[in-house]
């Protein structure tokens, strides 16, 4: 019990150290034959088609709900987006030429601990736009 | 920094350091993957040689004895630095990065970036590689003299351009000996027109390979020249460079790392060796081993043993028994200290 409750102060500490000094560098360190344990990436990649006819979709917005990054998907439907090490990554997907290459529904999505494979992403169209 | 501050600065930092030994967090593991390397270096500190018969380990007794990790942290706590020998050379590297990321572990390479290509960038890229280290141990010449091969620094030069441009975290390293130690600034102006951003420097302990070199230790005036080059740049905000974790440097702590001299070696770090060993960073001598995943729970090892490293009393012998500055250094580096517990060599002390 005693132990817990030494181990939760110390927890807490360690928080305030993080939080009220200038000392959150001291938390991201990196072992001298080691990389650097900072700014993890990860870069999603994937590939965005229709749902109805499985055409690929291009200059469609994709957008990282947590560091807000933006990119398009090129000619093949395809993207590269990097977004921060997290286990549950929120993508937002965006037709953002509307009928220029038929017209579709904005889709939120979140993957779950993702390993690196390509995702393929369906998006609904919306109206007689294919 | 007035002195008040600066004083209070490394007050703060003793009770941090404390507290993260009394904490004892395995945030960094270390996996030696293999002994097999394409390189042989003069310096190299490993035991690995360039056609070890000794087998690599099978990715499944490395993810069988990390299990019980997961139920003690939070995933994401851990990153797994993969290291060797060349660990490119595993021809399985990407189906091991996979398995550790579907548990939730974010790892990265230590490399000589020899094979590393567009081809393996994006092999491991999507087995969802976050980190790289790459080693460039000075120009051209330097370099490809070090790590004995007349290709080493186009290959290296070449992978790091491919990471530096991508989204992956990573860091170029320097050990620093006396034939480069003059021509840093050179090299960092290669690397700036190279879009490298991230240095870290060395000096060679003098274990493995390099005991029986002379030339790759430095000497007090070329180790004070190497630590004005790094306040020196780090002023001039160019590009980020650090001094690497391995020893303190007393009047320069503050001006040539991001934080204080810190060996976290059983504290936050610790390490799979090649033969199922358990230990601290994969540099220290092995007769620091404390376990071994073919017989012991990882989990336990690291909870139970490694009192060597979180009460590091005993290194206060030799030169650090009467050293004034014990008490923020706390006997240097771990790997720096002998079967006996001996230390080997001081920067700090040479330095002065
Ligand atoms: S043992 Fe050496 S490499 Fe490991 S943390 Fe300590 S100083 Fe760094
Ligand atoms: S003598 Fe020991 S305690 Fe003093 S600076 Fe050197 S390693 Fe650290």
């Amino acid at each position: 019990m005693f132990k817990k409750l030494q181990f939760k102060k110390r927890q807490l500490l360690r928080v305030l150290f993080g939080s009220f000094t200038a000392t959150a560098l001291m938390f991201v360190f990196q072992a001298c034959y080691g990389m650097p344990n900072e700014d993890f990436l990860l870069c999603i990649h994937g590939q965005v088609i229709s749902e109805k006819t499985g055409a690929p979709i291009p200059n469609i917005e994709v957008q990282s709900n947590a560091n807000g990054t933006i990119v398009r998907t090129d000619a093949q439907g395809q993207f590269d987006i990097d977004v921060p090490f997290q286990e549950q990554l929120g993508l937002t997907f965006r037709d953002i030429d509307q009928a220029a290459n038929g017209q579709y529904a904005t889709l939120d999505t979140v993957l779950n601990d993702y390993t690196g494979e390509s995702v393929l992403i369906r998006m609904k169209s919306i109206r007689n736009a294919e | 920094m007035p002195n008040k501050r600066k004083l209070f600065k490394r007050w703060l930092f003793r009770i941090f350091r404390k507290n993260e030994t009394a904490i004892h967090e395995l945030n960094y593991l270390f996996w030696e993957c293999t002994w097999r390397c394409n390189l042989a270096c003069r310096h190299c500190g490993s035991d690995c040689q360039a056609s070890a018969t000794v087998p690599d380990m099978p990715i499944e007794d490395f993810l069988n004895a990390i299990e019980p990790l997961q139920h003690r942290y939070k995933r994401n706590t851990t990153i797994v630095a993969i290291t060797g020998g060349e660990p490119l050379l595993r021809p399985d590297l990407a189906d091991c990065g996979r398995a550790l990321r579907k548990r939730g572990l974010r790892w990265g390479i230590v490399t000589n970036g020899m094979l590393y290509n567009e081809a393996m960038h994006q092999r491991l890229t999507q087995a969802g590689l976050g980190a790289v280290t790459v080693s460039l141990d000075g120009l051209e010449e330097n370099h490809n003299w070090l790590r004995g091969n007349p290709l080493s620094f186009k290959n290296a030069l070449n992978a790091l351009r491919i990471i530096s441009q991508s989204h992956l975290a990573y860091d170029v390293v320097t050990c620093v000996h006396q034939r480069n130690l003059n021509e840093l600034p050179q090299l960092k102006e290669l690397l700036l027109t190279n879009g490298i951003q991230h240095w870290r420097l060395f000096t060679i302990a003098p274990i493995g390979r390099a005991v029986q070199n002379d030339e790759l230790q430095l000497s007090g005036n070329q180790l004070k020249q190497l630590l004005q080059f790094i306040a020196d740049t780090r002023k001039e905000g160019r590009i980020d460079l650090k001094f690497s974790c391995e020893a303190y440097t007393g009047d320069y702590e503050e001006r040539v790392r991001d934080s204080y001299f810190f060996c976290r070696a059983g504290i936050n770090i610790g390490s799979i060796l090649i033969d199922g060993s358990i230990s601290a960073c994969p540099n220290i001598h092995r007769s620091y081993v404390q376990g071994n995943i073919y017989h012991d729970d990882l989990l336990d090892v690291w909870e139970n043993r490694f009192e060597k490293m979180r009460d590091r009393s005993w290194m206060k012998c030799g030169p650090c028994a009467k050293c004034n500055d014990y008490k923020q250094c706390l006997g240097g580096a771990m790997h720096l200290r002998d079967a006996n517990g001996k230390i080997l060599h001081c920067l700090h002390r040479k330095t002065r």
